[in-house]
């Protein structure tokens, strides 16, 4: 057993330990925060300051005609209200459904579950590059090109990503509570909505948003099957001002800082959850 | 076939009722034309202010041919328009008109994905001799096609900063440099610091096929035999390709190409920094220079043993699938003739392709001399085309670019290199069977 | 894996409930995905070039093609040295900073957004910036090191050390992803268990190594398949970086599949270096399967 003595000895180490956690932390940031910073600062600039040496980490006169400029150029709030409102659609539904397949792959013993999962983990293994041109064909025969079902309906039931990220959740969390439930009488969907479902809440809010930014960032699917000019979405508005022969760094930057708002957003938005974790340390273990 | 052959006897078949009459045949038609009826969707990569030059272009389309919708399809950038356009095209949806690379024109029509334009021009009596050959010969039109109708097109340049110039005093680059003269400025603009650190070079040369076939075409070189069917290891080329590694391995005046590692951007960027004072490029290098503050000023690239020069190219191209081909062939010819010329060339992305609209000097920017536009026409009177070929991806984008970015590099000789990807390019041709 | 129980009243339903709640996304990928894949494997016996009807080949694509094929092996090699350095190091760095940072340590919220902020940025951005901060002649990188004395090393264009650049910019963006999903894990480790194991008289590391990894050993192989699976098909970034060079230096099998769809028109041959990559993957997650996740815990 550990004599009061010694506790305070561990108390002044732990505080070392501390310290250099600290300081390494402060430098990972330092490192990670930097080239965003750097294109914060660049979206700032005029064309003529961005390449100089020695670099200018403050523009001289820092000037907001880059952003006015990305909105003058693309039409910025149609292309913006279309990814919002396929990024939430789709997320919503992916949240739901990820949550509901992982739940019943980890939790409930049905007949050929794992060799599914299996299946389901290799459907990411394929380079996505080459299944292009039969999804193409699909949308065509189902009549959904050129419209915004496109990009929301094959991905609103959930992909293999997020049921593998919320099966493995799953897996943490004690049976005995199913166990208990079904005692009590509950029902299968019962279980999952009451007793499950309000567990999840750290890792539903990480897979929102990781289902929101994949949506959002989403470039080349809705490059294909969007044409008209009123449906497209913010990447591809944001993909044009570079050419092939150069790059308006400025534009590019101004459009990345824009872009990046709405997901920061929902990060920030989440992080609540993330910090509180799942409040029944009791239950588990 | 069966369609020309059919075209063909309609058309003798109404010369022969209506002769005599002709004139108000010909009145008709064209007033039917103009109230030809329909929808076509036009697909198309490009800065933002390329879409504002589709809409004029098309607004004043409608003003012709007001029953003819045209749905824009800005597909985004140039990055991944093949691979978009290529999926619908797959999928049976191709777009009615749409851009193409001068290096895509031969490789659609080779599978067969666009439409012959030459019956339509000819129907129409169009006059085709107001056009460049630089741009009519590499869709076919010396054998019988046009594949596709170029919409505008740029041949290669090289950018000087006069400001640069003036300092050094150094005399600006015309056309009658030759390599020596080139290395020599080259040698002389370049600047080190104490340590012997170079500070500014003189010139950042791109290295990719455009820079590298015009650098050997104005040596007299070849890359491809006369009937375009195999790679050769041409002396002339060799020497020239050389020549121009050797500005940045051996002179080092020129920017190290493991540096310029983006697609020609970076080469404009060390450009625009003032770490080069010379940079090579098209036409489009006046709309990237346009937030460049110092004077620029433009030539010919140096020439050696010829004077020939490619031109680079979009052109539009008709799918042979499209429900609407009229009034895609009505579009691209209004496109291709005066009005669109005029309106597309004024961006500054690139020059007309009608020699009347070229010659006009129109679509000059403002400040720009008749000297500039004379070493411009000097170039597009005298051309030669790519190595264009239906394999030109494997062959050139994969196969040369592969190994002469390795001498590019300074790893191996220019020879050696042209040796080693003629006999890979060749090897792969006999595999394929052409 | 554990043996099926006999039929046991506290799993009623489970069969029939557990088929009804993957419906809906079984559904889903069966049309979108399967389809496209199962269509990819019979495009891979073709020769194909999307526009006229495919032929025939056997195992042409496989056989002969594939093992004349230089370019493919070069990038392999290439795919497997960026694998099997970018794969443990990113895990081991993102169990580092997620166990830190699900401790008690002053301003772990903000440090948390700001290792996340890669994850938003889009990959035009990610390489944009990195291309320009790790530019040899004005970039900010060397910038810094021009203070202690190092000097112009031109990050991307240098063979030696591209890969390695590329792999530090394949980190930095994935980094708060997999530092976010075990922030998650490491949190919902019972309190209790840590408490019991400082009784025990166990040490910060032991408390870590007895208590927390096993107890996140789920979401451990989570973070680790997705790594295999995503640096296994990487691509934008270096391609948007270094372009597969210098030299051969960064090309990766991804792109070559890309290349040879797109651009040389040989779908077919396209999808057999697909199924190759798939194969690949598919073996080293069946591998973690069975040694990494032993401690996954099924009741």
């Amino acid at each position: 057993m550990i004599k009061p003595g010694e506790v305070k000895v561990m108390k002044k180490k732990l505080n070392a330990v501390k310290i250099a956690e600290f300081v390494g932390m402060c430098i990972l940031a330092f490192i990670f925060i930097m080239p965003f910073f750097w294109t914060v600062i660049t979206s700032l600039k005029a064309p003529n300051e961005i390449l100089t040496w020695p670099p200018t980490f403050f523009p001289e006169k820092p000037i907001f005609k880059n952003y006015t400029d990305v909105i003058k150029k693309i039409n910025i709030f149609r292309m913006f209200g279309n990814s919002i409102y396929i990024a939430l659609v789709t997320t919503v539904g992916q949240v739901f459904f990820c949550s509901l397949a992982g739940y019943a792959f980890a939790k409930l013993d049905f007949r050929g579950r794992e060799l599914l999962f299996k299946i389901y983990l290799s459907t990411m293994m394929v380079p996505g590059m080459i299944l292009l041109i039969p999804r193409y064909v699909i949308m065509r025969e189902l009549g959904w090109v050129d419209k915004h079902v496109s990009v929301i309906l094959p991905f609103i039931f959930g992909n293999a990503f997020g049921v593998f990220l919320m099966r493995q959740f799953y897996m943490t969390l004690p049976g005995q509570l199913k166990e208990a439930a079904i005692i009590d009488g509950a029902s299968q969907p019962q279980i999952f909505i009451r007793v499950y479902m309000p567990l999840t809440k750290a890792i539903v809010s990480t897979l929102f948003v990781f289902s929101f930014m994949g949506s959002w960032n989403d470039f080349l699917w809705p490059l294909i099957t969007l044409q008209s000019a009123k449906l497209k979405t913010l990447p591809i508005g944001l993909a044009s001002f570079q050419s092939l022969y150069g790059v308006q760094y400025n534009l590019l930057m101004a459009g990345a800082v824009l872009s990046v708002l709405p997901v920061m957003l929902a990060f920030l938005l989440a992080q609540k959850q993330f910090i509180e974790g799942i409040a029944l340390s009791g239950v588990k273990g | 076939m069966r369609k020309k052959l059919t075209a063909g006897i309609c058309s003798m078949a109404m010369l022969m009722t209506t002769i005599g009459t002709v004139t108000v045949i010909a009145g008709e038609s064209a007033e039917d034309k103009k109230n030809m009826s329909g929808e076509i969707t036009f697909s198309f990569w490009g800065i933002p202010e390329e879409v504002a030059v589709q809409e004029a272009i098309t607004e004043e389309f409608n003003k012709e041919y007001p029953n003819i919708k045209v749905n824009l399809d800005h597909v985004s950038g140039a990055a991944d328009f093949n691979t978009t356009i290529l999926t619908r095209i797959s999928g049976g949806t191709a777009p009615d008109v749409f851009y193409m690379g001068e290096v895509m024109v031969p490789i659609y029509a080779d599978k067969g994905v666009v439409e012959d334009l030459l019956p339509y021009a000819e129907q129409d009596s169009l006059d085709l001799s107001d056009y460049w050959d630089g741009v009519l010969s590499p869709a076919g039109y010396h054998d019988g096609h046009l594949w596709a109708f170029a919409k505008d097109c740029t041949p290669y340049m090289i950018y000087y900063n006069k400001d640069m110039f003036d300092e050094a005093g150094v005399a600006y680059p015309d056309s009658s440099w030759d390599f020596e003269k080139f290395k020599e400025t080259c040698i002389a603009m370049t600047q080190t610091d104490d340590n012997g650190k170079v500070t500014r070079y003189g010139i950042a040369p791109e290295n990719g096929w455009p820079a590298w076939f015009n650098i050997a075409y104005k040596n007299g070189g070849k890359i491809l035999d006369e009937e375009g069917k195999r790679m050769v290891v041409d002396p002339n080329t060799a020497e020239a390709l050389q020549f121009y590694f050797d500005l940045a391995n051996v002179e080092h005046c020129a920017t190290n190409p493991d540096d310029m590692t983006s697609m020609g951007g970076g080469e404009i960027d060390a450009f625009k920094s003032g770490l080069a004072s010379m940079v090579i490029g098209g036409r489009f290098m006046t709309y990237f220079l346009k937030d460049f503050d110092g004077n620029y000023g433009f030539t010919t690239f140096p020439i050696e043993k010829s004077e020939v020069a490619p031109l680079n190219f979009v052109a539009l191209g008709m799918a042979k699938d499209s429900n609407n081909k009229e009034a895609a062939w009505e579009f691209i010819k209004f496109y291709c003739g005066k009005t669109g010329q005029e309106i597309n060339s004024a961006t500054g992305m690139g020059m007309p392709v009608m020699k009347s609209v070229t010659e006009s000097g129109v679509w000059m920017l403002e400040g720009e001399t008749q000297e500039q536009l004379d070493v411009i026409l000097k170039q597009f009177n005298n051309t030669k085309d790519h190595p264009f070929h239906p394999e030109w991806m494997k062959l050139m984008d994969d196969i040369f670019a592969r190994n002469m970015t390795e001498a590019a590099r300074g790893k191996t000789t220019a020879l050696e290199a042209l040796e080693n990807a003629a006999e890979e390019a060749n090897a792969y041709l006999e595999e394929v069977g052409r | 894996m554990k043996t099926r129980q006999k039929v046991n009243p506290i799993k009623k339903g489970e069969n029939f409930w557990g088929y009804v709640f993957i419906a809906p996304n079984l559904i889903a990928t069966a049309i979108f995905v399967l389809i496209p894949i199962l269509f990819s494997l019979y495009m891979s016996f073709m020769k194909w070039d999307m526009i006229n009807p495919p032929e025939f080949v056997g195992l042409a694509n496989f056989t002969e093609k594939m093992m004349r094929d230089e370019q493919f092996f070069i990038a392999l090699k290439n795919t497997a040295v960026y694998s099997f350095i970018s794969i443990p190091l990113g895990v081991v760095a993102a169990i580092l900073v997620a166990y830190v940072l699900s401790g008690d340590l002053r301003g772990t919220t903000v440090f948390r957004s700001i290792i996340f902020i890669p994850v938003t940025l889009s990959m035009i951005s990610v390489s944009m910036i990195w291309k320009w901060l790790l530019n040899g002649d004005y970039g900010v990188v060397n910038y810094f090191l021009s203070f202690f004395g190092i000097d112009g090393i031109s990050w991307l264009g240098d063979e030696r050390y591209a890969m390695m650049s590329v792999i530090l910019i394949g980190i930095w963006k994935s980094l708060g992803f997999n530092v976010v999903i075990l922030i998650a894990a490491f949190k919902d480790v019972p309190k209790s268990l840590y408490e019991a194991a400082a009784l025990d008289g166990a040490n910060g590391f032991q408390k870590f190594k007895n208590v927390a990894l096993p107890l996140s050993a789920p979401s451990i192989f989570f973070v680790t398949v997705m790594s295999i699976i995503n640096s296994f098909q990487v691509f934008d970034v270096v391609y948007m970086t270094t372009q597969g060079g210098p030299g051969d230096a960064t090309r990766v099998v991804y792109y070559w599949i890309y290349q040879n769809a797109f651009k040389f028109f040989d779908m077919g041959y396209a999808s057999a270096l697909s199924w190759i990559v798939f194969i690949i993957i598919f073996v080293f997650t069946m591998l973690q399967m069975k040694f990494g996740g032993r401690n996954q815990s099924y009741d």
